[in-house]
């Protein structure tokens, strides 16, 4: 199935936007931008760890104790995914001690 | 605005593997997810497929746990941790912890098909909840300091215990109620380590009240239904027809004590000093 396809009936679904109060016409403007509208025509990317690394590594690369995390352990493998991190794409594909995992924010 | 869920999923159904991608839709206050392989939507909340070939289709929930970095990493210290992006601007957004909404903020705990939301308001003072979802004793934790949000069965072994809590350095401990043995919140570990069986850790999520009447329509709420809430008249011309919950990995068997090797995640620096 085409993701465009896709685009236009999750659209359908979306929450109504909040009414705003109405405008004289000479005021009259185009909505402000919402967040959602600035992927809308892109097809989604499909986002992977690009590295992971160690506490000391961590340290270095300025990712603080006090930053959360979503901390997932599977078998004999543990794995932090800073929640600044996912909410970036707001979904990352990764495998954790064989298991196919999808983290999400 | 999304409703501060924080979900992982197994991206496995069957024999069939997705990647998952972000639509750029937020449905119902949650992301709308996309896979690559069979073209579904998929809502983020839920884990249910909205269209598509996978339409009604859930994906099972893997048991996590929210905290900060310092706390994982003390009980795992050989975790591995997700390298920053280099289009990465720490902004925190995570406001579950924040007194302003945190009245606002549920957690939804799932066994198999039994799914119960614990308003955060309704927590006491000591951060630990008891409960019992179906025949599971469960207790649920949402520790401020540090902060850990997290959910264990309180059966061990043929035993059901109840626990108390009490924040050590970059933890939580979790103590036997009238006995010696004592949990990691963080992993749910015995301390020391292998000492005893480890607490079996649940599916849990958080998300806020208008994501839960949003994508969570009648589910069961603890201590009884909520007071309205401001706004309540507006959003409810935005609600959708009401979503089954979706299924969490059904309950493994009790885990036995781990085995003399550690696993990948180590143990703490304080294990070792004991």
């Amino acid at each position: 199935m085409q993701w465009s396809a896709i685009l236009v009936a999750a659209a359908l679904r979306q929450e109504p936007p909040a009414p705003e109060p109405p405008l004289p016409d000479t005021q009259r403007r185009a909505p402000a931008p919402r967040r959602q509208d600035r992927r809308l025509g892109h097809p989604p990317t499909f986002v992977e760890p690009r590295e992971v690394i160690g506490r000391v590594a961590a340290q270095r690369a300025g990712i603080g104790g006090d930053e959360l995390v979503i901390g997932v352990q599977i078998g004999d493998v543990a794995r932090a995914y800073p929640i600044a991190r996912i909410a970036l794409d707001e979904v990352m594909n990764d495998t954790v001690d064989n298991v196919a995992i999808a983290v999400t924010w | 605005m999304k409703c501060q869920s924080a979900v992982v999923y197994e991206r496995k159904i069957g024999e069939q593997l997705f990647s998952f991608g972000n639509l750029g839709f937020v449905v119902d206050r949650a992301m709308a997810m996309y896979d690559a392989e069979t073209g579904s939507s998929w809502n983020q909340a839920t884990g249910i497929a909205m269209t598509g070939t996978h339409a009604g289709t859930q994906l099972v929930v893997v048991p996590a746990s929210t905290t900060s970095l310092g706390a994982w990493l003390a009980s795992y210290p050989n975790s591995g941790v997700i390298a920053p992006s280099s289009e990465l601007t720490w902004r925190q957004k995570v406001r579950i912890w924040d007194p302003a909404v945190a009245d606002s903020l549920l957690l939804v705990v799932q066994i198999g098909p039994l799914s119960r939301a614990y308003p955060l308001s309704r927590f006491p003072e000591s951060g630990l909840l008891h409960d019992t979802l179906g025949d599971e004793p469960i207790a649920l934790l949402f520790g401020r300091r540090p902060k850990v949000l997290a959910a264990y069965s309180r059966r061990v072994g043929a035993e059901v215990i109840e626990l108390d809590a009490r924040p050590v350095t970059e933890d939580i401990e979790l103590l036997e109620r009238g006995g010696r043995r004592r949990w990691s919140a963080v992993s749910g570990r015995s301390r020391p380590l292998r000492s005893a069986r480890p607490l079996r850790k649940l599916a849990c999520l958080p998300i806020d009240r208008a994501g839960l009447e949003l994508n969570y329509r009648g589910i069961d709420l603890f201590g009884g239904p909520l007071p309205p809430a401001p706004g309540d008249g507006e959003r409810a011309t935005a609600t959708t027809p009401a979503a089954p919950v979706p299924p969490a990995a059904p309950l493994p068997p009790d885990p036995a004590p781990p085995p003399p090797s550690a696993p990948q995640g180590g143990e703490s620096d304080d294990d070792r000093s004991r």
